[in-house]
């Protein structure tokens, strides 16, 4: 048995991640004094996509956008999936968060150092960095608070809160070329095993790689690391939504090379029935990221885009705002009491199911969603007092967290993650789907979460972080394959081969993820036109 | 792949800090920042960036294990 150490901590709210969901949730929580702990996996402001970001909208009246005509693009851009209450959120908020970010002079330098800066100089906030929580605690369908295990000792870490916000991201199955591998759906999965509702799954997103060197993450995404204060858009593009484009794919599918699947000229005809975002080429130029070195006057690694490019750079991964947990109002809580989520991690379809990233919205509505979090955690814990967890609860939670380092023989984490990619990365599974393959793919993803994750063996805890990170995998490429298996239409970026159209009639429906009380994935429809009784509970 | 110039690493942990994969961590022996886990990098450039000292350097060569084993 390893001998762990323990570490215990009570806080008001825990902010799970580090990126700009998690600073903007601690900042706003601890305004009104209640204490915050953030705990992320990485280091805090820097975690996640966050900097990579590289397009901001911004809402403004004084500008000429009217609320009406946002709502009316987005929502004929995100193919009727969109949910209006968290579009009204970004336009209340957009314009706030932008000029606090210009007070905070994140206009010269990365996003990173800034808000790492922030946050560390904030007195009610605790900051426990390279620390992965594995486990939400809840009583009663009520939060109580988190385990997890530190990154440089063997440390068990278990803090009790009035209310949790995670700002965990999204994820992939780990694709080389993007800058993803850290980012395991890790609050989704936490969430889903103490019961609560998830959605999203079935929109993939694609970015493409380059054959001849397809780990090559930062020339991939060309020079778009730290660049400040990323660049304003003009917001939603009348017709901007990026549907997926298959013509790589489906070249691929019949047997032409390469498997091309950026997006050039506009899906296949009869395909998808969504206009694209303007061609690559076409793109203004982009600022490069600050230079290296602590006097900025280091040269700078070039990026370019691939000359050949082949997809499934961001394999696994979902639309922004798409995939995450099912929010029961339009405030960022879901259907734990106390739990609330923001940014990647939250199903808050605030472009719907169609990757809209030229219109700017993912980075900001992470950004506004992590400071309504904020705001609605404290006042949630306003007469709320600290429950105590059960020791028997915690010390089964932790001795099953610590599992992987005591099997003396079992599977390797990274061995497990090659087999996950082997099933799922491929286009053919969750590009271009059909009943069989999705099915297959199933029988093998319920293979390993039966017969390889309860054998697991990390050799130090590196791998340990590695195998609650294959174990969160598997648990979405479940909640993936059987989303995508049950809508039975093509819609923004699901495409079906054996049902290619859109059918509104069935389908104006987000799927809904939820454990049933015997333990089984179970999956309903909720009808998007019923988002206001979201807003009611 | 990512690599330290080990004649400019000062060992403060920025890089350890910064990196999304835990791929990077002090060697005990030399008392510098080490490539512990390379298989591990998306040679993503963020440590390149935090390094203050411009001890880190990231080429494009390929780092990617291929599977070729039972388990």
């Amino acid at each position: 048995m390893v001998a762990y150490t323990k570490q215990e901590h009570s806080t008001d709210i825990l902010v799970i991640g580090g990126g700009i969901a998690a600073v903007f949730a601690a900042i706003r929580a601890s305004k009104t004094g209640s204490k915050v702990i953030v705990v992320d996996k990485g280091s805090i402001g820097r975690s996640g996509q966050t900097p990579f970001a590289s397009a901001m909208a911004v809402f403004d009246e004084e500008l000429g956008h009217k609320k009406d005509e946002w709502h009316r693009i987005i929502e004929e851009n995100s193919k009727k999936l969109n949910n209006p209450a968290y579009l009204d959120m970004y336009m209340d908020y957009s314009k706030g968060i932008y000029s606090e970010l210009t007070d905070w002079k994140a206009t010269d330098v990365g996003f990173g150092g800034v808000f790492r800066k922030k946050i560390m100089k904030n007195k009610n906030i605790e900051v426990i960095e390279r620390t992965m929580i594995t486990t939400l605690l809840e009583n009663d369908k009520e939060i109580i608070g988190a385990v997890g295990f530190s990154l440089d000792s063997e440390k068990a870490v278990v803090i009790n809160a009035k209310s949790v916000i995670l700002c965990t991201g999204a994820g992939g199955f780990k694709p080389n070329g993007f800058q993803v591998r850290s980012l395991t759906f890790d609050g989704d999965a936490m969430a889903y095993r103490i019961g609560a509702k998830i959605s999203g799954k079935e929109f993939v997103d694609t970015h493409d790689n380059d054959p001849e060197s397809p780990a090559y993450c930062w020339g991939q995404w060309q020079g778009m690391w730290e660049m400040g204060l990323p660049k304003l858009t003009e917001g939603p593009m009348e017709g901007g939504g990026q549907a997926l484009d298959l013509t790589g794919a489906l070249e691929a599918h019949k047997g032409l090379i390469p498997v091309e699947m950026s997006r050039p000229d506009g899906p296949p005809p009869g395909v998808m029935d969504g206009k694209q975002g303007p061609p690559d080429g076409e793109r203004p130029d982009r600022p490069q990221g600050p230079p290296k070195g602590k006097d900025g006057k280091g040269e700078r690694p070039k990026g370019g885009r691939p000359e050949h490019p082949v997809g499934g750079a961001s394999a696994g991964l979902s639309v922004h705002k798409a995939e995450g947990l099912f929010p029961s109002d339009d405030k960022c809580a879901t259907n734990i009491k106390g739990l609330y989520a923001a940014g990647d991690c939250l199903s808050s379809m605030l472009v719907g199911s169609v990757y809209n990233g030229v219109g700017g919205f993912s980075v900001m509505g992470s950004a506004v969603q992590g400071a309504v979090a904020g705001e609605a955690s404290a006042k949630y814990i306003n007469d709320k007092i600290i429950k105590s967890i059960n020791d028997e609860k915690v010390t089964n939670t932790i001795n099953d967290m610590f599992e992987p380092l005591n099997n003396e023989k079992g599977y390797s984490p990274g061995w497990v993650e090659h087999m996950i990619q082997g099933v799922l990365t491929p286009y053919y599974v969750l590009y271009i789907k059909n009943k069989d393959r999705l099915e297959s793919a199933l029988t093998m993803v319920e293979f390993y979460r039966d017969h390889f994750v309860p054998r697991l063996k990390a050799k130090d805890i590196h791998d340990l972080r590695k195998a609650h990170e294959v174990k969160n995998m598997l648990l979405n490429a479940e909640m993936k394959l059987r989303s995508s298996l049950f809508r039975t239409e093509s819609r923004g970026n699901h495409y079906r081969e054996d049902f290619p159209e859109s059918d509104d009639k069935k389908w104006l429906v987000w799927v809904v993820i939820q454990k049933d009380s015997n333990g089984q994935m179970k999956l309903e429809k909720f009808s998007r036109n019923n988002y206001k009784t979201m807003v009611k509970l | 792949m990512i690599k330290v110039i080990d004649d400019k690493c000062k060992a403060c942990g920025e890089c350890i800090l910064a990196c999304p994969c835990d791929v990077l961590r002090m060697d005990k022996e030399t008392g510098l920042a080490t490539v512990k886990y390379p298989d591990d990098c998306q040679l993503c450039n963020l440590c390149v960036y935090y390094c203050p000292y411009d001890a880190m350097e990231l080429t494009a060569e390929k780092n990617g294990k291929l599977v070729l084993s039972w388990s």
